[in-house]
């Protein structure tokens, strides 16, 4: 039987008349990484707010390790961590104060040092957070999500904004961390991210999850694969040719551009998430 | 200089300042409520003075003639009770009329007149009350015999002996000081708390086990200790705990209930830092009025009741000053512990409405 860590059902938010969130479901399995990508503004955080109980539903239900949310915050709590979009550290503190407070706050003893070090910021445990650069706050922010070892971890936008090098010293962490049992909801706007981390992914647009199933499947559902082949054209310039794969005519096309024609350069190409989102919705994730 | 750049910054500036709700809302609320407060302060100087008269038997013609516009009479069924009446303040002084006294009077003989006056009473009343006694007794004099009074008039002060003692101009300013640390510790900790409101610390905080409840417990226990610390050291540190500490520091503890139901009240209005500082300095101005009646005695009315720092001050000034004990502040006290209370469960209800 399976075990699901998180479920929406029916789940609804507005902010006045403006629906955030339009009656989602949808059920994250245990040690899952389950991407939930969007524009801005299009519910991700309002979402995760709920699943959170930082917010009540408007209308529906959000059960974590078969815990109401709504009903029995401070139990959710204790089993989840939380990093947020912005940073909300405590600026004038350490980097080691900060996460002594949280293990307090939590009730639990942790390695600080350790896990300032997991995080990458090796000697920086004993500086004030004011000094840190976005990447290094982020980075902390995430390790102070990991302070009370949680079941399920909930990260909003984890990369938005950082260089190559912190964007892929999270994504390490990130995997390490499932690779430990836990559960991981990413929140993101940036579908590559999305698809090197996610088992699964759920688009949201305008509060309503418009697809939702594993990336290689969405792609095949929605994308096309295709080769392409340069070839060197009559006036002098490359011309492009494309075959399509998983067609019967395939290998007789491929067979015809080597034989009649100078190739110059053959690549495969396959949609990505983005290519998805955009047939999807009919509008782009900036 | 260039005229046009620097009207357009001005313009600009005067948009921006209107277009800020909070110090658009603080400067029409600044206005009204100053406007209120000096309409509702006293618009002439109260030249009238109040006698309580001890008179067991006084005729009615004695009465008329000792009333005046600037004298009201009211009888007081006892010595006693017109004693106790002055010493509180009821009135600016009191007379004793005995029945010998009276027949004195009336048949123009020489005669003493005790009258009371409170220890604490300011110089000015004093000599006041000493012309228009004068002058009222002379009148009656040649009303009755046709001839200058034959009246002594012995002054009698009741209340705490401040024979000696009078009471230094930084004495007078001690309680101001211990409040004015108080309320200041109101703008810290409100401060505080909208900083971690604004910066989402707060936010992050509620995601773990802790609940609004139990951060605001916290942040009041906190509040209270810090505010109660600082007022303490203020007394002890000017060597005003060695006359009864307990009631003085009763006074500090339940006052740092009362600024930090205030702060959390601030914080829950406030935005910013600014914001904290916009609310608290309007407050501030209210919460010195007080302050005004111990080191200008005699300036401020009763209606200064309303404002909590009232009790604060004068309980601080009723010990230090006055030699009070738990007796002379206990129903401050009480006042102080409901407005505290009061304040910090509106203050809590207010923030936990703003977090949800």
């Amino acid at each position: 039987m399976t075990n699901f860590s998180i479920t929406a059902e029916n789940l609804t938010y507005h902010y006045g008349d403006l629906v955030a969130v339009d009656h989602i479901d949808f059920k994250v399995e245990e040690g899952e990484i389950f991407g939930f990508l969007g524009p801005n503004g299009a519910g991700k955080s309002t979402s995760i707010k709920m699943l959170t109980g930082q917010l009540r539903p408007k209308e529906g239900k959000a059960t974590l390790l078969g815990i109401d949310v709504a009903q029995r915050p401070n139990r959710v709590h204790q089993s989840i961590g939380v990093a947020f979009e912005t940073s909300n550290l405590y600026e004038q503190m350490t980097a080691e104060e900060n996460l002594r407070f949280f293990a307090r706050l939590f009730g639990v003893k942790v390695d600080v040092k350790a896990l300032i070090n997991r995080v990458g910021l090796e000697n920086r445990g004993s500086e004030r957070v004011e000094g840190f650069s976005k990447g290094m706050k982020q980075r902390l922010m995430v390790a102070r999500a990991l302070v009370n070892r949680p079941r399920i971890l909930f990260l909003d936008e984890p990369t938005d904004g950082l260089d190559p090098v912190s964007s892929e010293s999270i994504r390490n962490l990130i995997q390490e961390t499932r690779a430990g049992g836990t559960t991981v909801f990413l929140t993101t706007h940036d579908m590559f991210e999305a698809d090197k981390l996610s088992d699964r992914v759920a688009f949201i647009d305008r509060g309503k999850i418009v697809a939702m199933d594993k990336p290689a499947i969405l792609k095949q559902q929605y994308g096309k694969r295709l080769i392409k082949v340069e070839v060197a054209g009559h006036n002098g310039h490359s011309e492009m040719r494309e075959v399509r794969l998983d067609s019967q005519e395939t290998g007789i096309a491929l067979k015809q551009i080597m034989e009649t024609e100078k190739v110059i350069t053959v690549h495969s190409e396959e949609a990505t998430l983005e290519d998805i989102f955009i047939k999807i919705t009919g509008r782009g994730l900036a | 200089m260039n005229t046009r750049i620097i009207l357009a910054m001005i313009a600009k500036d005067a948009m921006l300042y209107a277009r800020n709700r909070l110090f658009a809302f603080l400067t029409v609320v600044g206005i009204a409520a100053y406007v209120l407060v000096y309409l509702l302060m006293p618009s002439t100087v109260d030249e009238s003075l109040t006698l309580a008269l001890y008179a067991p038997t006084i005729p009615d013609v004695l009465i008329n003639a000792l009333t005046s516009s600037d004298i009201t009479i009211q009888k007081i069924p006892t010595e006693d009770e017109l004693k106790q009446a002055v010493i509180k303040g009821d009135y600016s002084a009191g007379i004793v009329l005995l029945s010998e006294t009276i027949t004195a009077l009336l048949q123009g003989a020489e005669t003493t007149i005790t009258v009371y006056f409170a220890s604490d009473a300011p110089a000015d009343i004093l000599d006041s009350f000493r012309s228009v006694l004068r002058l009222a007794f002379n009148e009656l004099s040649y009303r009755l015999r046709g001839g200058p009074m034959g009246v002594v008039l012995r002054e009698s002060f009741v209340g705490p002996d401040l024979a000696g003692q009078q009471i230094t101009a930084r004495d007078r300013l001690l309680p101001l000081m211990a409040i004015l640390l108080l309320v200041m510790e109101m703008m810290g900790l409100g401060t505080l708390i909208a900083d971690e409101v604004s910066k989402g610390t707060l936010r992050a905080v509620l995601i773990t086990p802790a609940s609004v409840a139990g951060v605001f417990t916290g942040k009041a226990i906190f509040g209270v200790t810090l505010a109660f610390i600082q007022g303490a050291l203020v007394m002890g540190l000017t060597g005003n705990l060695s006359h009864e500490p307990l009631p003085i520091l009763a006074t500090l503890l339940v006052g740092s209930l009362v600024v930090t139901g205030l702060a959390f009240l601030v914080a829950s209005v406030s935005r910013d830092i600014m914001g904290v500082l916009a609310w608290s300095i309007a407050i501030i101005v209210i919460f010195m009025i007080p302050a005004y009646g111990v080191v200008f005695p005699g300036t401020v009315t009763s209606w200064i009741k309303v404002v909590p720092t009232y009790y604060m001050f004068d309980s601080i000034h009723q010990i230090v000053n006055l030699g009070g004990t738990w007796s002379a502040i206990q129903t401050n006290l009480i006042v102080l512990l409901l407005m505290g209370i009061g304040l910090l469960a509106a203050g809590a209800v207010v923030m936990e409405r703003k977090l949800r």
